[in-house]
């Protein structure tokens, strides 16, 4: 594999690493965040058009992330505040985001279907002087785009806060337990707004960074990212380092898909296909590893129960709509 | 007033409290996004019910919103999640294509039950190797229902647009079927067809089993306690399967019977949505088959509600979508459950 291979990966992960990031947060506060792709989604569209319309990125930016806040504060809002069950509501959003920018894009542009905008400012990739100039490392951590810079030092920011800050023991402690988080006096409510907010921000990041890269803005642009970030974040058993790898892994998988559509005779339309099932294997090898390495640890003869217990535990983050909302 | 009547009572006002809700921000949405916000409203609120023929065609598209309602129904009423409804009508829809044109000498009845029954098995076996992976290897199947899905959608659009493509066709889309295995039509020229009656019996037989059967209640048991049921001695690792089997296969039919009461052929958008909607549709119905067959005439209304005014005035169909995000928002909301129950209770 070429350094470029490698290179391209890194810039591809971006989107999966920033959704990731933030969904850490609100898995952490014990919370299945399955707007991530509706989030990402509203702020790919709305940082388009406030770039378009004020010809600034920062403002546009800053305008995707704003619009992604408010939509979480929706999100959150009636999840939390109503009692609704969370993951329905997650569906809602995602339904909502989609909706909302071919609405807005009908009423703005009088289009339905992808807009393009010639003339649009785009993130254009950054030289960094010192680090630029070393021979392999250069290569791969130069040349990107501040998004992707942001996405590395939001990622490591991610790290301190879980494990350092005292926030972050709030927020694992009321993920563990929220009844025991309570008692201790932790304002549990008060954590999962702040986890779904800053799931929200780093998700706009995320949605930002595909849009603004492309000058354009296309109906589902983030098409399905957000779903494989949450099965990243399960992937990567729920810590920073994890959430890197895996962003990696379906990084080159995206990366590879790209490349086979250029070069191969593979026809693109089955390639698309290529992530999601990529990502189903994925999912079945990790339970495989696990049950295997659960099966070596235990002590002899005691193999089932004890297998039992770590699937049990992998389980955990997956909670269905019948019985749902983890609040409470 | 007992404690079960007034707990469904509460149920079916929170129900009817969001689709209130979703109608009010409807009118606020129109009011925004139209020019002309009379006319707008007329068609939305009233465009299904102006001419017999919209109003067979409002009927004709419950049907599958029927099928898919009761798989996600079935589905959540054991206990598991079936995200992959998109992927399973289309494989139902794509499956009964092949199945048709590959016996185009066979009897009609015998013809059509097989391409019904090929979309059923597409379906059914999509989403029953979800459970699979959930029963032997704990895989979630909330996020491979999803993602097997996702990828099927993009394979079937592959076949569509390459493989099975009808190149005598103008449009997109596959080859189509022989005349003679389409269902009847019961009103014409509404495109309503004999697949409702089909839809209603399918409604009938899910409740039949989830509430009146040994293997229902074991379903139910295992959907609303696994642990509790396991201790009951059921075995609840084949729970995993089955209703995903069963739940897929219903989407899946629904599938099938787009192709053969309606569309003939298989085409990119045929699914619409449709899987994600009978989520919704399931919810507005509280999980129970019977209620889905109305909650599936009130959505296929809204649908129908925002094509009349897309057709006759200045508005885009995904205004429906976002209506529908609202119901989604605020049909499980426990507050609103709280409220009318303190109310009840006077």
């Amino acid at each position: 594999m070429s350094l470029q291979a490698i290179g391209d990966t890194i810039a591809i992960m971006t989107p999966f690493l920033l959704a990731a990031t933030g969904g850490l947060f609100s898995s952490l506060a014990g919370m299945l965040n399955i707007a991530l792709e509706g989030l990402m989604l509203n702020s790919a569209f709305f940082s388009v058009v406030f770039t378009v319309a004020t010809g600034n990125l920062f403002l546009g930016v800053l305008a995707g992330v704003a619009a992604t806040l408010l939509l979480t504060a929706v999100f959150g809002g009636i999840a939390l505040g109503l009692r609704a069950n969370i993951f329905i509501c997650g569906l809602a959003t995602n339904l909502l985001a989609a909706a909302l920018s071919i609405v807005l894009s009908f009423k703005i542009y009088g289009q339905t279907g992808s807009v393009t905008f010639p003339g649009m400012p785009t993130l254009e990739p950054l030289v960094i002087p010192g680090i630029s100039s070393i021979p392999v490392l250069g290569e791969l951590l130069s040349g990107h785009n501040l998004l992707t810079y942001l996405s590395w030092v939001l990622l490591g920011a991610a790290y301190l806060v879980i494990y350092r800050l005292p926030f972050g023991m709030r927020l694992r402690a009321v993920g563990q337990d929220p009844e025991a988080s309570r008692a201790l006096g932790i304002n549990v409510r008060g954590m999962h707004i702040a986890a779904l907010l800053i799931s929200g921000f780093a998700c706009a990041l995320g949605g930002a960074s595909l849009t603004l890269t492309l000058g354009a803005f296309v109906p589902n642009v983030t098409s399905g990212r957000g779903w494989i970030a949450l099965v990243i974040i399960y992937l990567g058993n729920r810590t920073p380092l994890g959430i890197l790898i895996g962003s990696l892994v379906f990084g080159f998988v995206e990366y590879l898909s790209n490349l086979l559509q250029t070069t191969s005779s593979i026809p693109a339309g089955l390639l698309l296909a290529m992530p999601f099932f990529a990502t189903v294997l994925a999912l079945i090898l990790y339970a495989v590893l696990e049950s295997r390495l659960a099966r070596r640890r235990a002590p002899l003869g005691a193999g089932a129960p004890a297998a039992k217990a770590g699937a049990d535990a992998a389980q955990e983050p997956a909670e269905g709509p019948p019985e749902g909302s983890p609040e409470r | 007033m007992n404690r079960n009547r007034q707990l469904g009572l509460a149920s079916f006002l929170t129900v009817l409290a969001a689709i209130l809700a979703s109608f009010a921000i409807a009118v606020a949405l129109i009011f925004v996004f139209s020019k002309n916000p009379g006319q707008t409203l007329y068609y939305y609120f009233l465009g299904p019910f102006l001419s017999r023929y919209a109003l067979f065609n409002m009927l004709e598209s419950s049907v599958p919103l029927m099928f898919t309602g009761l798989g996600i129904a079935l589905a959540f009423n054991s206990g598991v999640t079936n995200l992959g409804g998109e992927g399973q009508i289309f494989s139902g829809a794509l499956v009964a294509v092949v199945v048709g044109i590959a016996v185009p000498a066979a009897p009609r009845a015998l013809g059509v039950l097989a391409i019904l029954a090929g979309g059923t098995l597409a379906g059914g076996l999509l989403a029953g190797f979800s459970g699979v992976l959930r029963r032997r290897w704990n895989v979630s199947e909330l996020l491979t229902t999803y993602l097997l899905s996702s990828g099927v959608v993009y394979v079937i659009n592959y076949l569509i647009l390459g493989p099975l493509r009808n190149p005598q066709k103008m449009t997109i889309e596959s080859v189509s079927i022989p005349a003679w295995f389409m269902l009847a039509r019961l009103a014409p020229p509404s495109f309503l067809h004999s697949g409702l009656l089909l839809a209603l019996a399918a409604a009938g037989a899910v409740y039949f089993l989830v509430y009146r059967t040994h293997l229902g209640y074991e379903l139910r048991a295992s959907g609303s306690n696994r642990q509790f049921a396991r201790y009951g001695g059921i075995n609840v690792g084949q729970y995993f399967v089955l209703p995903l089997l069963l739940s897929g296969g219903l989407t899946g039919l629904g599938g099938a019977v787009q192709v053969v009461g309606r569309y003939q052929s298989c085409f990119t958008d045929l699914t619409a949505g449709l899987g994600w909607n009978g989520i919704a549709v399931a919810l507005i119905a509280r999980n129970n088959p019977l209620a889905v067959v109305p909650a599936a005439l009130l959505y296929a209304y809204l649908s129908a509600g925002a094509k009349a005014a897309m057709i006759n005035s200045d508005v885009t169909f995904e205004l429906a979508a976002i209506i529908q995000a609202v119901i989604f928002y605020l049909i499980t909301a426990e507050a609103a459950m709280a409220f009318f129950r303190r109310r009840l209770n006077g």
